[in-house]
C-alpha cells in the first residue's frame, strides 16, 4: 500500500473504534435526513393539493 | 387585554406563512453549512481525546442532539400551556409539528450514547438515573404523538397531548441534575457548570457549530412542518367550502 492510502485507512480505522464512531454518524444523518425529506415532501404535497383545488375551482383563490 | 390582543396577532396563520417564507431561504443554507463546518470540524478538525481516544468524537452529535431533545420538549410544553390557557390555534399546530422532531433528535441521543457506552464503559445500556429518565423522554415524546392522534376529534387529541406534555415536564430537571442526584456512570456536566467548561477549546468548537447546527435545522423543519400543516388545513376548509 502507498503512504496515502495508508493514512486514510488509518483515518477511517479511528483509532480501532470505526464501527462506533461512523455509527454514530450515520444514525444521525439517516434520521436527521428522513426528517427533513418527510418534512419536505410534506410541504410540497401540500402545495400540489391546493393548486389543484384553485385550478379546479378559480374563485377559491390562491393565496397559498 | 392587551396581551391577548397581540397573542391573537400571532395566531393569524397568514402572518406566520408570510414570517416563515421571509426566514427560511436564511436559515436553510444557514444550518447546512454550518452542520458541514461542524462536520469538518468534528471529524477532521479535532484532535482525538486524551483518555477517551478518537470515540471522543461521537460526543459532537450526542451532545447536541441531548441538547436538542430537551429544548424541543420545553418548546413542547411551553407550546401546550399556550394551547390550554389561550386557545392558540397556532401553539396547537406547532406542538402537533415539533413532537416528532423531538423523537427523533432523543433517539439519536440515546443510540449515539449506547455506541459511545459500549467502547468506554463495556456496556451499550445501563439502568442508571441519567439514561432511564432519558428513555422516558422518548418515550413522551411518543406518547404525545400517539395522542394526538387518537381521537376522530382532532381538537381532543391535541388537548390530550398539551397536558401530557405539561405533565412531562417534570422530567426535564430530573434529566438536567440526574448526574449529581444519583451516582450515575453517565458523567456529569462539563459544560454549563460553575467555573466554566471543563473541556478543552479544540473539543469546544466544534461542538457549539454542531449545536447551533442542530438548533437552526430544527427551526427550519419546524417552520416546513408547521407550514404544510397550515396549508393542508387550508385544503381540508376549502374542499369542504365546494
Amino acid at each position: 500500500m502507498n503512504e496515502e492510502a495508508t493514512l486514510l485507512s488509518g483515518y477511517f480505522a479511528m483509532g480501532g473504534y470505526a464501527e462506533f464512531v461512523w455509527s454514530a454518524y450515520g444514525v444521525a444523518l439517516l434520521v436527521l435526513g428522513g426528517m427533513a425529506l418527510t418534512s419536505w415532501r410534506r410541504l410540497k404535497a401540500a402545495q400540489r393539493a391546493l393548486q389543484r383545488l384553485a385550478e379546479a375551482d378559480p374563485n377559491l383563490g390562491d393565496d397559498a | 387585554m392587551a396581551i391577548g390582543l397581540n397573542l391573537h396577532r400571532f395566531a393569524n396563520p397568514g402572518r406566520f406563512l408570510r414570517l416563515a417564507d421571509r426566514l427560511l431561504p436564511w436559515l436553510t443554507p444557514a444550518s447546512v453549512g454550518l452542520l458541514a463546518l461542524g462536520l469538518y470540524l468534528a471529524l477532521i478538525g479535532s484532535p482525538p481525546d486524551y483518555q477517551q481516544g478518537e470515540t471522543v468524537r461521537i460526543m459532537y452529535v450526542h451532545v447536541p442532539a441531548a441538547w436538542m431533545a430537551m429544548f424541543v420538549y420545553l418548546l413542547l410544553a411551553l407550546s401546550g400551556a399556550t394551547a390550554l390557557i389561550w386557545r392558540h390555534p397556532l401553539s396547537e399546530v406547532a406542538a402537533e409539528a415539533m413532537a416528532p422532531l423531538g423523537a427523533g433528535f432523543t433517539f439519536i441521543a440515546l443510540v449515539s450514547g449506547a455506541l459511545w457506552g459500549r467502547p468506554m464503559w463495556g456496556a451499550y445500556w445501563v439502568w442508571d438515573a441519567r439514561l432511564t429518565s432519558f428513555l422516558l423522554l422518548f418515550f413522551l415524546y411518543l406518547g404525545h404523538i400517539a395522542l394526538t392522534h387518537a381521537f376522530d376529534d382532532r381538537q381532543r387529541g391535541r388537548r390530550s397531548a398539551a397536558v401530557l406534555a405539561i405533565v412531562g415536564a417534570i422530567n426535564l430537571p430530573i434529566i438536567k441534575f440526574s448526574v449529581d442526584w444519583w451516582n450515575t456512570l453517565h458523567q456529569p456536566a462539563s459544560i454549563a457548570r460553575m467555573g466554566g467548561p471543563a473541556i478543552d477549546p479544540a473539543m469546544l468548537w466544534p461542538l457549539f457549530t454542531m449545536a447551533l447546527g442542530f438548533q437552526l435545522l430544527f427551526f427550519v423543519l419546524l417552520g416546513l412542518r408547521m407550514k404544510a400543516m397550515l396549508l393542508e388545513a387550508r385544503h381540508r376548509a376549502a374542499a369542504f367550502a365546494r
